[in-house]
């Protein structure tokens, strides 16, 4: 356990170390305090004749704003995290380390978990703001930063698997993007299909997921979905670098 | 896999062959021991792949099992996706199929909250069926359902939702579930929106689930509350909340009948003003002791700084009830929302009789106004208080200090608290029967006041009046489910911001966040290069 640790601290300080951290966070808030800006401006030009809608609630997953910049940014976050590794050479340095794939993989999976609340916190400035303008459902806020832990703990064991897969940054890097577009896709499709097949799609949906979380529900299916994605990725990651050490 | 069996495979396969002579592919030559690599790196992929499908497996059977029984929290500070005890209770009473058509475009502003409106109801019976069709996508499964259930009003339809059970259909529409708050039109934060989905939806399983409405008689000819009486005694109200329940209000004139219509399940006396007579009192009496249930709201009537009589004192004290001719002081400043201590103050104390007990669970206080009090006879057992002041209650009976004083003193003739508000009996044939009994009618509820059924009481969702209600309602007419629902207010606009307010946002988090970013981030960069 404590070697998790130790990759996941080394992993985390060399990308806070590095000017491509902020730049990515840069982007990141222009974006999110667009998007935001955005929602806050329509909301207190219009009202809203739904009556449970707040910039917040649209601003956490009501939109396709809050989904697309994922696309890109959680695969330029994940996939350096074994990818640049073997590139560089390092990844047989630490696999002859005295250190297990699972430690290995749980501690660039810790790190990347610390990159994604790193990339959300300043979100809680967008609270604060609404505050200051209207009333704040703490208890959906909190909801909402359920969800996107949720999104992130799948999102990033994904990205991880990706990385593990590919012989570099970039494949890894298109591979996620694939990824969770494909799943994003899928869950379009419950506006399009009906009954049944609605509902499977609405279950796989990282869209319906969201909504209900910005609107302060918590449901069992969406952190079950989560939660099992997130360990089968992890557990292929480990049976991915176990099969590239044993070619080694 | 432990961390040391980890630490063991990770070495590689050199260190193996030198710290583990003793395997037996090893004593056997260079050749063996490359076949036993072999062997043991083909054994360790086939167990990854057999774990890896394994997992697979327990993953999809993890995920279908979540998918079919799920919990949904509702984590929002007013619980507006929670359902009520009265709507659950409605829900699971359901013993036939029940069909839910959800008529509403995927895109309107109400479809995601009816949905999950919905949702929660299927979530609590299996008889429900939803039914979704999308007037705008689906439109020839639209006409065929709309011809068939006549819900075209010329070329549109308002109809939101259908509730369908055997040949008996109830249509809610859009108004049904929302409604604006004129009164907050000029409200600093904005009109307030009556979120009333619940309402109306359980309203509507009422409607065609219940053989027939339940129906209420309304004594008139006291100067009581009346259907279409005036200001603040106007009972249309009510009978509108009630309505949504699939009960009916029916005025009587006591005076002129031969005796209590037997179609009337329950008689409701609300706020006399003039006594009544033996013969009516007789009527009265004669229907509860047949079976007939009664809700008696007898507010005091003040006249010469005396409490006059309302008549029933008599009956009342045969049926082990003591209306005393008394004015309620609330001096608890924690149970007052005026400074007088006899005006809009919160009851909290529900008692211990079982009717009321979802009282309780609901949690919210009762707001009366200008009471008297009603308690059980002493050493009578089969009358129940269900509605009690504060310790610091008490009722007083000598009335002329109360013009003088700003904060009398309970006298010697007054009534100490904690002061009895109202009781329940019953009252089956001739022997008293206990309160808490399932026995059929003869159900008596008598409370000190009527201001509880002001409508601003009823419509506001911190208080409980409403809930009063249903619950009296229920019990009297055996309908225990029958709890009134409040409706939930959110306000029209979310956020109000001016177009200053606009941009110092837009300043902050366009300008003053990413900014601080970079400037980290260039510190970051520029200590490294130093």
């Amino acid at each position: 356990m404590r070697s998790t640790f130790v990759i996941a601290s080394r992993e985390v300080r060399s990308f806070f170390a590095s000017p491509m951290a902020y730049v990515v966070l840069m982007v990141w808030t222009l974006w999110s305090g667009l998007s935001y800006y955005f929602f806050a401006s329509l909301y207190a030009m219009n009202g809203s004749q739904a009556g449970t809608d707040t910039p917040l609630s649209s601003f956490f997953g009501g939109t396709i704003l809050f989904f697309l910049p994922q696309l890109v940014f959680v695969p330029v976050l994940t996939m350096r995290l074994l990818a640049d590794e073997r590139r560089s050479g390092s990844l047989e340095l630490l696999l002859t380390a005295p250190v297990s794939e699972v430690s290995v993989v749980l501690g660039k999976y810790l790190a990347a978990m610390v990159f994604w609340v790193a990339l959300w916190l300043p979100s809680l400035l967008y609270v604060w703001i609404t505050s200051r303008f209207g009333a704040v459902d703490m208890g959906t806020v909190a909801a909402s930063y359920v969800g996107i832990l949720g999104i992130g703990v799948y999102n990033m064991a994904i990205g991880l698997l990706a990385s593990a897969l590919a012989r570099n940054q970039m494949i890894a890097a298109v591979m996620t993007f694939f990824f969770l577009g494909g799943l994003f896709l899928l869950g379009i499709g419950q506006y399009v299909f009906m009954d049944a097949t609605r509902d499977i799609l609405a279950y796989l949906s990282v869209w319906s997921h969201m909504q209900d979380f910005s609107k302060g529900i918590v449901d069992s299916r969406d952190l079950v979905y989560d939660g099992s994605i997130a360990v089968l990725a992890l557990f292929l990651s480990v049976r991915a670098l176990a099969a590239r050490r044993d070619a080694a | 896999m432990s961390e040391r069996e980890d630490e063991t495979d990770a070495r590689p396969s050199a260190e193996d062959s030198a710290e583990r002579p003793s395997e037996p592919g090893r004593e056997r030559g260079p050749g063996a021991g490359a076949d036993a690599g072999v062997r043991r790196r083909t054994g360790r992929r086939l167990g990854g792949l057999v774990g890896s499908a394994l997992l697979l497996l327990i993953v999809l059977m993890a995920n279908y099992l979540a998918f079919r029984h799920y919990h949904r929290w509702d984590w929002t500070q007013d619980g507006l996706f929670t359902l009520s005890e009265r709507s659950v209770g409605v829900a699971r009473a359901l013993e036939q199929p029940l069909d839910i058509y959800l008529f509403l475009g995927a895109n309107e502003p109400q479809h995601d909250e009816i949905r999950e409106l919905l949702d929660r109801y299927r979530a609590e019976s299996g008889q429900i069926h939803l039914h979704e069709v999308d007037p705008d996508r689906q439109q020839a499964e639209y006409r065929v359902l709309a011809d068939r259930f006549h819900l075209m009003q010329g070329q549109t339809s308002d109809v939101a939702v259908l509730v369908k059970r055997g040949d008996k259909t109830w249509k809610v529409t859009r108004d049904d579930l929302r409604d604006v708050d004129m009164s907050s039109l000029d409200d600093a934060s904005g009109p307030t929106l009556d979120v009333k989905s619940e309402q109306a939806l359980t309203g509507a399983i009422l409607q065609v689930t219940q053989g027939r409405p339940t129906k209420l008689c309304l004594s008139a000819g006291h100067g009581e509350w009346a259907l279409g009486g005036a200001g603040d005694r106007d009972f249309g109200p009510v009978r509108d909340e009630l309505q949504r329940d699939n009960v009916e209000l029916e005025s009587i004139a006591t005076l002129d009948l031969e005796r209590i219509p037997e179609g009337c399940d329950a008689l409701w006396v609300v706020g006399p003003l003039r006594a009544f007579s033996e013969r009516e009192l007789g009527l009265v009496r004669d229907y509860v002791e047949a079976g007939g249930n009664l809700l008696l709201a007898l507010d005091p009537v003040l006249r010469d700084q005396r409490v006059q009589p309302t008549g029933f004192e008599s009956l009342l004290r045969t049926w082990g009830v003591r209306v005393d001719p008394s004015l309620v002081l609330e001096r608890d400043r924690n149970h007052r929302l005026t400074e007088s201590p006899m005006a809009m103050f919160l009851v909290t104390d529900f008692g211990d009789a079982a009717p009321m007990a979802r009282m309780a669970v609901v949690g919210s206080p009762v707001v009366l106004h200008i009471a008297r009090s009603v308690r059980p006879l002493e050493d009578e057992e089969g009358v129940q208080t269900f509605l009690r002041g504060t310790d610091q209650s008490f009722a007083a009976v000598d009335l002329e200090p109360l013009a003088s004083e700003m904060a009398p003193e309970p006298g010697p003739e007054d009534i100490a608290g904690p002061v009895s508000l109202g009781v329940l009996l019953t009252r089956a044939g001739d022997a008293a029967a206990d309160v808490g009994s399932a026995s059929l009618g003869g159900r008596v509820a008598v409370i000190g006041d009527a201001d509880f059924f002001q409508p601003q009481l009823l419509r506001e969702p911190q208080f409980a009046n409403i809930d009063l209600v249903g619950a009296l309602t229920g019990w009297l007419t055996q309908r225990q489910e029958l709890i009134s629902i409040a409706p939930r207010h959110r306000n029209v606009r979310s956020v109000v911001m001016s177009e200053g307010d606009l941009t110092g946002v837009l300043i902050r988090v366009l300008g003053l966040v990413p900014l601080a970013i970079g400037l980290l981030g260039f510190a970051v960069w520029w200590s490294r290069r130093s």
